[in-house]
Order: structure tokens, then C-alpha cells, then sequence
């Protein structure tokens, strides 16, 4: 199976935000796009340059650099629905829906 | 004043007015907000802090989140900073967190600038930053949903700009020019210290204009200051930073004419502005003219500003009284500027004439007429002129003659003159006589200060070779009421009656 989906999470150090972004991201991935996705962790305080490159200003943040165009994804993506927009995966969003909005 | 308040220490912003109006510069190791409506030239300020600062030693992070750091350096190229060449340097560097509008970005969730404060404090490490630019925080409000999110994460922003102990401008919009400080509530973000740039129309003119609202814990001139925005970026007048001086010299200097230095005890003083008032065609210009011719004639430079006159029509008239000043300029020895009042503002005028006169280094200056300048500005802005313009000159040890306009052509006097008369030390007024239907012309010093005068009115007449001046008008009266009375009375008596009350 090829990768589709080429996803970069920026965080910064290893706060709650980042490990709940983390969490919520490799979840939705597992259930929708398994064996489909690539993910890389930056950290911005390790990796400056490539947040600079990106233009990254609020965190954590969402980078889909494959399938383009480019989408960004702000917060720690508790918020479901707008992870799945954001992704672009709501075409076959048929079962979940609403019942997991919040 | 207290000293300690004053002594506490101040960042140069190696803007020098406006280090004046701020008792040095801006708080050092603080962050100022800098506040003003759409078009008031806060990018601009912001941009020449931070090149200012190169030229001092102190490096400068521009965090721009409106203006892509291309689109900035291409707008400021047109006032000769090159940023791209600064920035190879490493004296300046862009953090870039303007919105890319091809990049499509949704919010899923709570979210920190934890990323941006990461990115600004690696970029001021990286070059040893010692000013930091943040242009404009108002536009995070549009990139994102939550204002209180923003505003939360901007304080956040503001803590590691105090960590990072560097100096720090913070721009905001404001939506009016007299209202609240800032769009979004941002007076609190950075509390400390306030700074507004106005931008306001003004009897159908653009007047800008700068105040220090607030320094914490320290001291700033009150109230509002105008300034320019020239090729050199902004320029800040600090009006009352001129000091009252007297004129420190006895030293005389020729009129140009040796009946009217006869008149004026000697000549004028060397350190004087001397204002020469009258009607059209009373004989203003040739008074400049001689002027100037009088001081080449002595070795010493001339520079005339003329409003009224092109040049062709000034260097034609001088030469039909037999001074070739075309090759006087040629030789270095004479500047003649004409301009339109029209073509500026008067401020930037003031800005050029400073600027001409520092270049120059002329012994004597003239300015033909300051009501051509007049028409051209509000009353508030002319006062402000005329006074930064006199002290400037009186500084410069430097003689002034600048000329007026009077609205009538009998009597009469012109606002240029209310707002001048106590600022020059002497007072030439040339008006016209009606004798007998002939329009005649006279010349009266009316103030000279430091001196005795001659206080006669007396006859002036412009022939082929110049200004003459006569003999006192005996017999007439009400010269300067403008309503000139021939008087009954011989003159014979009237010299009997002049007699007995002898000059002092």
C-alpha cells in the first residue's frame, strides 16, 4: 500500500497540548487511513528553522503536505469533526458523524 | 523633576527628534505600543528602528504578522534600507507569521503561540538581537477565531520579550485618531508604555503628528509633536525642545544697503532674523537681493529660499540691479532654491529647508516671502514653523531675512507677521505713500533689538542701480495706518517742530 498521506504535527516541547494533538491525530489516522499515512513529530524548540519554513505561529499544528493543496490544522484536535474537514476525509465520513461531534 | 526619573535608562532609537520628545529614546529592555490609524506610518517607524538600531551596534528582529517580509522589503527600498542586504549580514532578520492565503487552516481545538514565541526567541539568539518589532498585532485577531484566545497567547508573547531583555516596538490599529488607544483592548498587553501617530485632516491638510501618551516610570515631553514622513523615513519636529536664546554676538553684518545699515546703528546683528514686511512690489525681493549680494561682497556664503519668484524671473531681476548671481552660484558662492509652497507640506518643507542650510553652511539666509509658505499650511502648523525654522537659524549663527506679504496694498499688517514679530529682532517695514496721486514708497525700521535706530519713515527708491533710501516723509502722515495725510503745516515748521524733540 503507497502512503497518501504525508502529515507533519508541530508542537512545542512535550506539554499536554502536544501529547493530546498527538493522541488524537494517530487515532483518527488508525481508524480512517491505516497503512495510508506517514506522521512526523516536530518539535519547534529543537527545529526553529523548519517551524520558521512553515510559518507556523500557533500551536500544536497540523501540517498536510500530501495529498495538495497544503491544509493546516491549528490546536490540539480534540475538535473531531474539523480534524476530519481539515484532513479532507469527510466524503467518507459515513458512520461516525455527528454522534462524536462535541 | 526628579532625577532619579529622569536618569532611568533610555534606548536611543537613533531617531533624533524623537529621541528629544523622549527624554532619550524609548524604555530600554520594554516594550512600547506604538498605536495609530490605517496609513499613519507605523510600519515605517517601526522598520526605521530597527535600521536605526544597525547603525548603533544593535541588532533587530522584524515579527511581521500583516506584510509578507518580501512585500517589506521591496516598500522599504524606496527609503534606502535595504533589508535583504542587512539581513545577510545577520544585523536583521524577518519572522515571518503573516496569513498565506493559498494554505487553507482550520482550528480543532484549543491552541498556544507557544511556536511563535519559540521562533522569536531562536531569531533574536541566532543574531544577538537587541530590538524587536512586532507589526501589527491586530491582525492575529483576524487570523484567528477566539479573541480572548489571542489576546491570552499576545500576553504570552509579551513575557518572553521581557525575558529576552530587548527593546521592543509593538504596533497596533487604532480605528480613530482621537477614541480608544487600541482596536482590540491592546493597552493592556503592553501597558507600560504608549506611543500614537496620528494622521489627521486639518483645514482640507494632512497633518501627522506623534505623541508620548505614556512611559512608565519615566519622563516624555507631553502633548502632540508633528512630523514627515521624507526619503529618510520619519522625522520628528520637537517643537519645545528650541530654547530661547538671545543673540550672543555684537558683531554687525551690512544690509546690502549703506543708507539702511546707517539707519539700523551699523548693519544688522550677525546672529539676527530680520523680517521685512510689506505690499507687492514695495521692494521686497531687491531688499533679499541686496541682501544677499551684500554679504557675497564680503566673502560670505548666501542661501535664498524663494516662493514667489522662479528662478529665471529672481537672477533677471538681480541682474537688471547689476549682480550676475548665475555665476555667483557657479562659482559656489550663492544657492538660490525656488520652489511652489504647493509641492509640500510645510513640514517636509521645513525638513528640506534644515537639510539645505546643513549642506550649505550659508553666513546669511533669506526666505522670499513666508506668506507664499503661509498659504500652503493651517495657522497651527505655520506657528510651528516659523518658531522651529528661527531657532534653527539663530542656532546655526546665522543671519535671516525673511520677507512678508501684506494683504493691502496701504498700511496693513498679515498673520505672518503676528506670529513673527516677537520672534525676529528687527523689523523693516516698507510701505507705499499716496502723495499728491503719486503712489511713493517708504521705508521704516521698526524694531531693531540691541540697537538704536534711525525711526523716521523715510522715502525708498528702486532705480537701475538699487534701493535708495531718502529723506524722511515731513509732511505727511498716517503712513503706517495705511491712510497717508498730507499735512497744511510748512515744512519748514514742521523740520522747527522736529527739532525740538531730537532723536535719541
Amino acid at each position: 500500500m503507497t502512503i497518501e498521506y504525508r502529515l507533519e504535527l508541530f508542537v512545542v516541547g512535550h506539554s499536554a497540548k502536544a501529547r493530546l494533538a498527538e493522541h488524537n491525530l494517530r487515532r483518527l489516522c488508525e481508524a480512517r487511513l491505516a497503512g495510508r499515512y506517514d506522521i512526523q513529530i516536530t518539535d519547534v524548540l529543537e527545529n526553529a528553522e523548519a517551524a520558521e519554513a512553515a510559518n507556523i505561529v500557533a500551536t500544536p499544528a497540523l501540517v498536510r503536505r500530501a495529498p495538495l493543496p497544503v491544509r493546516v490544522v491549528v490546536g490540539d484536535l480534540s475538535e473531531r469533526i474539523a480534524l476530519v474537514f481539515g484532513l479532507g476525509l469527510e466524503s467518507d465520513d459515513d458512520l461516525e458523524g455527528n454522534a462524536t461531534d462535541e | 523633576m526628579n532625577d532619579a526619573r529622569r536618569t532611568m535608562e533610555k534606548l536611543s532609537t537613533g531617531m533624533a527628534g524623537f529621541d528629544t520628545v523622549g527624554f532619550g529614546g524609548l524604555p530600554k529592555g520594554r516594550s512600547t505600543l506604538l498605536a495609530g490609524t490605517a496609513g499613519s506610518a507605523k510600519t515605517v517607524f517601526a522598520m526605521q528602528f530597527l535600521v536605526k538600531g544597525v547603525e548603533l551596534g544593535e541588532n533587530g528582529v522584524f515579527v511581521t504578522f500583516e506584510e509578507t517580509p518580501a512585500d517589506l522589503r521591496r516598500n522599504m527600498l524606496s527609503l534606502g534600507w535595504d533589508c535583504a542586504r542587512l539581513e545577510e549580514q545577520r544585523k536583521l532578520a524577518f519572522v515571518d507569521a503573516s496569513p498565506r492565503p493559498e494554505e487553507e487552516r482550520i482550528e480543532a481545538g484549543p491552541f498556544d503561540f507557544a511556536a511563535l514565541v519559540a521562533r522569536i526567541e531562536a531569531c533574536v539568539r541566532r543574531i544577538d538581537a537587541k530590538r524587536v518589532v512586532l507589526d501589527s498585532i491586530g491582525a492575529m485577531f483576524a487570523q484567528f477565531k477566539d479573541p480572548a484566545a489571542v489576546r491570552k497567547e499576545l500576553y504570552r508573547i509579551s513575557a518572553a520579550l521581557k525575558a529576552l531583555d530587548v527593546t521592543a516596538i509593538v504596533t497596533s490599529e487604532r480605528t480613530e485618531d482621537y477614541g480608544a488607544i487600541s482596536r482590540h483592548g491592546m493597552e493592556e498587553f503592553v501597558a507600560d508604555n504608549v506611543v500614537l501617530l496620528r494622521n489627521t485632516l486639518e483645514e482640507e491638510k494632512r497633518r501627522r503628528t506623534i505623541e508620548i501618551l505614556k512611559f512608565r516610570g519615566t519622563d516624555h515631553q507631553k502633548g502632540e509633536f508633528p512630523f514627515v514622513v521624507s526619503d529618510e523615513g520619519v522625522v520628528v519636529i520637537p517643537l519645545s525642545s528650541i530654547q530661547l536664546r538671545q543673540s550672543s554676538t555684537t558683531l554687525r553684518i551690512a544690509s546690502g544697503s549703506a543708507e539702511l545699515d546707517a539707519m539700523c546703528g551699523g548693519g544688522f546683528f550677525r546672529d539676527s532674523i530680520i523680517l521685512c514686511s510689506g505690499a507687492t512690489g514695495t521692494g521686497k525681493t531687491l531688499m533679499v537681493t541686496a541682501f544677499m549680494a551684500g554679504g557675497i561682497a564680503k566673502g560670505e556664503r548666501c542661501l535664498a529660499f524663494c516662493f514667489e519668484e522662479s528662478r529665471q524671473q529672481f537672477f533677471r531681476n538681480a541682474a537688471g540691479w547689476g549682480f550676475d548671481f548665475e555665476q555667483l552660484e557657479k562659482d559656489g558662492k550663492l544657492k538660490v532654491i525656488t520652489d511652489y509652497p504647493e509641492i509640500m507640506p510645510l513640514e517636509n518643507h521645513l525638513i528640506r529647508m534644515k537639510k539645505e542650510i546643513e549642506e550649505f553652511k550659508p553666513n546669511r539666509v533669506a526666505i522670499d516671502s513666508l506668506s507664499a509658505l503661509e498659504r500652503n499650511s493651517t495657522t497651527r502648523s505655520f506657528r510651528e514653523f516659523v518658531i522651529s525654522l528661527t531657532a534653527f537659524v539663530k542656532d546655526q549663527e546665522m543671519a535671516g531675512l525673511f520677507t512678508s506679504t501684506t494683504p493691502t496694498l496701504l498700511g496693513g499688517t498679515s498673520v505672518t507677521e503676528a506670529h513673527i514679530s516677537s520672534i525676529c529682532d528687527s523689523i523693516i517695514l516698507l510701505r507705499y505713500v499716496e502723495v499728491y496721486g503719486e503712489m511713493r514708497r517708504a521705508l521704516t525700521v521698526l524694531k531693531m533689538r540691541g540697537s538704536a535706530h534711525d525711526k523716521e519713515i523715510r522715502e525708498f527708491n528702486i532705480d537701475g542701480t538699487g534701493m535708495h533710501v531718502g529723506k524722511a516723509f515731513r509732511n505727511v502722515t498716517g503712513i503706517l495706518a495705511g491712510n497717508p495725510m498730507q499735512l497744511a503745516i510748512a515744512p519748514e515748521e514742521l523740520e522747527r517742530l522736529h527739532e525740538m524733540f531730537p532723536n535719541d
